[in-house]
């Protein structure tokens, strides 16, 4: 049959792009015209084996247009940009928020409130730290090839890592003023060293996420 | 040929938009159309033609949707909009001015 060959043949063509959306609907489009075309030149006359190779011809050289496709998926400079802009932002409010939250319990001199006020910009900090990493637009490979994965698998793991380690720079010092803030002022040291235990939780919760992370791009 | 060819890609939008005026239509249709309207001297590549359809697309010239084919495959029908009339008549007056002063430079005498 003329016409399970075409399908084949479509199928073959797209057979090395990874699928999407826009894929999937180029080849279904691609298909409706062809069977359209053969259809009708059958119609006219033609006989089958002569209408497949017309069909087959027409449809011309697809390279361009797939690897058009593979680089909509590649980030355009534009976005990148605005990412970056966006993701100093991100850092520099989490920054600013560490450095301006023991103001808190300064200002309020101690009191529970100002205490609650204190964890809660750390948190909003970390958050916005850990948000501003999983939204990170990742390197997009353009060719699937060996090189390009590694180099995805490298940039990922660069990236978790140096992430990471930015986050355990952050969070000890932040751990050890919050220990001594808490102790001064309201000298319940048999009670506020639980804080570094409470750190290496944190800890702990950070390098999970960032595992869960890794293995969610497996 | 292959000059002529040539020349006749680079107006493939034009071309297209201005069969999109009349109505709707989809792939192998337009491409039927110019077959038939220039002889069979000239058909489109499907690449050639759908290159041209993604880049009309998302310059916003043209729209598509799904057909609803009960039989085979969906055909993917592709309308005009409104930015796509200007880009067409646009289009038509480069070319006009081209063809002029590709005369007045080709020509013999």
């Amino acid at each position: 049959m003329m016409k399970e060959k075409i399908t084949a043949h479509i199928a073959n063509l797209f057979s090395d792009v990874p699928a999407s959306r826009q894929v999937n609907d180029l080849r279904e489009e691609l298909l409706a015209n062809s069977l359209s075309k053969y259809d009708d030149l059958i119609e006219q006359g033609m006989p089958p084996e002569e209408a497949y190779k017309s069909v087959i011809s027409g449809i011309g050289d697809v390279s361009g247009l797939l690897s058009q496709l593979r680089a909509q998926k590649m980030m355009d400079p534009i976005l990148i940009e605005k990412s970056r802009i966006r993701s100093a932002v991100l850092v520099s409010i989490a920054v600013l928020l560490f450095i301006i939250s023991p103001l808190a319990v300064i200002i309020s001199d101690g009191s529970k409130l100002g205490m609650i006020f204190f964890f809660f910009l750390i948190a909003t900090g970390v958050a916005l730290l850990i948000f501003n990493s999983m939204t990170k637009p990742r390197y997009v490979k353009d060719e699937d090839n060996f090189v390009e994965e590694f180099r995805e698998w490298q940039v990922e793991n660069r990236q978790s890592k140096s992430m990471r380690s930015a986050i355990s720079a952050i969070l000890w010092p932040l751990i050890v003023v919050a220990y001594f803030i808490i102790s001064f002022f309201f000298g319940q040291w048999h009670i506020s060293w639980l804080i570094f235990i409470v750190g290496v939780c944190l800890e702990g919760i950070i390098s999970l996420i960032f595992q869960i992370r890794m293995g969610d791009k497996k | 040929m292959s000059i002529t060819s040539d020349l006749l890609r680079g107006h493939t939008d034009t071309i297209i938009l201005r069969l999109l005026l009349n109505r709707d239509s989809y792939g192998y249709e337009i491409n039927k159309y110019i077959s038939e309207k220039t002889d069979g001297a000239y058909e489109l590549k499907e690449a050639t033609l759908y290159s041209a359809f993604r880049r009309l697309e998302e310059n916003g010239s043209i729209s598509s949707y799904w057909g609803d084919e009960t039989t085979g495959a969906r055909r993917r029908y592709y309308s005009i909009t409104r930015q796509g009339r200007a880009v067409y008549e646009q289009n038509k007056t480069d070319w006009e001015e081209a063809k002029t002063i590709l005369d007045e430079l080709i020509k013999e005498g």
